[in-house]
């Protein structure tokens, strides 16, 4: 299963917390033998209710030994998005620290899944006989990560053990371990990036991983201290980490980072080059990838190179293609780019999803003959580097969390006043961008527009919240009546916010 | 506007939902409330009000602006000491 069969040591460096490769291994077995007899079988699917933990981390282990499949939940979804994701998952167990509150644990259970308190498998004993687990099958479902419609229609990208394996094999044959042998992760654990790569592709190569939780702001202000103190080699982040680290954080006294990622977000040559001076790192990489090829794909391990906006570098373990046409049914070859010509980015990657789960059409839309249409604009030099230019994906990379329009729309459509929605990014400084919203009203009294921002607050998460929204008279849309959310977005810049929990708050 | 109002109208116009019972003691970067996001645009905040060229990594910020309280104190120390 493991890219060394060898499982590396975890660390917490907030709690002090430090499990050693014997630890870690008495620790799976343990868990194991309790979520065993618990009832987890081959084939299930387990919702994990926590993540960036020293538990979560061999929990999927215990999980996969059993032959069930993982499903990471985002802690900062509401219970409503929860059992969204129930109801198209149908997961058979729900791993929780400490218990759900009494509501969500009933709509779970309505969705058949059995709620498992994962705190006590700490307590198993050696009364019950270790469960050894069972020979996984490569082309089980090892993993499925939500990527969007998470208040509609969930899109879960599957990855099975196969394709997890060829993303790892992948990356060390391009990458080597040795740079990642004290491994930072600050990403959630929710997303390939911070899953699949920043944790699993180290430590599973049994290099020693430290775990903080994702984007604390008092940990970046720290970055450089951290650094220092657990010696640090290797952390993966996004553009958001370096701009509060560069503002706020004194570089590390003792540079010892051999290699730093950017990544899920465009990184400008500006930026990349104050992460090098702050970091001394003498690799700063800026990592292109995508959840349905298992993340890092390509990346500008290319020796001496200058940085600039948009490169990204050469494929890790597989071919891209650059084509004029989006069409997945289109023959690729028939309309493939020259050198230097911007298109349609295309990938071949045996790391490819096996599919979205349960969305056979989706997963035709986008993928033909193994080629996966990647939703980005870009273009090959001569020298075969890869370069972005932009995107055709209808989502907005909030600092490198992607936020989608179509599921902040699903929630306000359902507000009971609601006549028409659309959701749009706005610029940010420091995120690149963030979420903007317009919507019709059939009232637009003060209450009506409070009672929305509760309705708001109560159905999305934190981070899907709009930044700002706007109260308008119609929404513009196309000729074939599909919202033009850049339309929405340019109109809505001469337009002031509505601004309501801050105006009737005092303290 | 009293400056701890400007502040809590700042906050939450960032997209910060605060608790109700928020107060001028309330942790809001070691707790979690403040993300990376809302703490940069806090720093460009306070910055503007204070109008120097702060170094911000010349003193433990996730202490020193933790609390409504402490940041209106570390906004009128720098304010007084920039006239």
């Amino acid at each position: 299963m493991f890219v060394d069969l060898a499982l590396g040591p975890l660390s917490e460096p907030l709690t002090g917390r430090h499990w050693d490769r014997d630890a870690v291994r008495a620790r799976c077995t343990r868990r194991l033998t309790f979520y065993a007899r618990c009832g987890v079988a081959r084939g299930d699917r387990v919702f994990l209710h926590y993540g960036n933990t020293p538990e979560f981390f061999v929990d999927l282990i215990a999980l996969w030994r059993l032959g069930a499949c993982a499903i990471p939940i985002d802690t900062r979804l509401t219970p409503f998005e929860i059992d969204t994701l129930a109801g198209a998952a149908a997961p058979r167990f729900s791993l929780w620290f400490g218990a759900p509150d009494a509501d969500l644990a009933q709509r779970l259970a309505a969705h058949g899944a059995a709620i498992i308190d994962a705190s006590e498998a700490d307590t198993e004993t050696a009364d019950h006989a270790p469960v050894g687990g069972e020979r996984v099958g490569l082309d089980q479902d090892a993993l499925i990560l939500f990527t969007s419609g998470t208040t509609g229609e969930p899109k879960g990208v599957v990855h099975t053990h196969r394709s997890l394996r060829a993303r790892w094999m992948a990356l060390r044959h391009a990458l080597g371990v040795r740079a990642y042998r004290r491994t930072l992760c600050l990403l959630p654990t929710t997303f390939g990036h911070g899953l699949i790569c920043n944790c699993l592709f180290p430590w599973l190569s049994g290099q020693h991983l430290f775990i903080a939780p994702p984007f604390k702001a008092d940990i970046i202000v720290q970055l450089g201290a951290l650094l220092d103190e657990h010696q640090i080699t290797f952390l993966s982040s996004v553009p958001t980490i370096w701009r509060l680290a560069l503002k706020t954080a004194t570089p590390p006294r003792a540079p010892r980072l051999e290699r730093v990622f950017c990544g899920s977000a465009p990184l400008s040559a500006h930026l990349w080059n104050d992460i090098r001076k702050w970091t001394h790192a003498p690799e700063v990489w800026n990592a292109y990838g995508i959840t349905e090829t298992g993340s890092w794909l390509a990346g500008t391990s290319v020796g001496e190179f200058t940085p600039e906006d948009g490169l990204i570098g050469e494929p890790w373990g597989g071919v891209i293609k650059i084509t004029r046409t989006a069409d997945a049914t289109a023959h690729l070859d028939a309309d493939e780019c020259a050198v230097g010509e911007s298109g349609q980015v295309w990938v071949n990657t045996p790391a490819l999803m096996r599919g979205y789960l349960g969305r056979d059409d989706l997963t035709d839309d986008v993928v033909a003959a193994g080629w996966f249409r990647t939703g980005d604009i870009g273009l090959l030099d001569a020298r075969g580097w890869l370069y972005l230019r932009g995107r055709e994906r209808d989502e907005i990379n909030k600092g490198g969390m992607k936020v989608y329009p179509a599921d902040i729309d699903a929630v306000v459509e359902r507000f009971e006043l609601t006549v028409d929605v659309c959701t749009f990014a706005i610029e940010d400084r420091l995120l690149g961008e963030d979420v903007g919203l317009a919507v019709v009203l059939r009232q637009t009294d003060p209450p009506t527009l409070q009672r929305l921002q509760d309705w708001m607050t109560q159905h999305l998460a934190r981070h899907q919240l709009p930044r700002r929204w706007y109260v308008v008279d119609e929404i513009p849309r196309n000729a074939r009546g599909k919202v033009n959310r850049a339309a929405m977005a340019a109109r809505c810049t001469a337009l002031s916010p509505v601004q309501l929990s801050s105006a009737r708050r005092t303290v | 506007m009293r400056l701890r109002d400007e502040l809590l109208l700042f906050i939450t116009a960032s997209g910060i939902v605060l608790p109700d019972d928020v107060g001028t003691d309330t942790s809001l970067i070691r707790s979690g409330l403040l993300d990376s996001s809302a703490l940069f645009e806090l720093a460009l905040w306070v910055e503007d009000r204070v109008a120097v060229g702060l170094d911000l990594t010349s003193f433990d910020l996730a202490e020193e602006w933790d609390t409504l309280a402490k940041l209106e104190r570390f906004i009128e120390r720098h304010r007084r000491s920039a006239l």
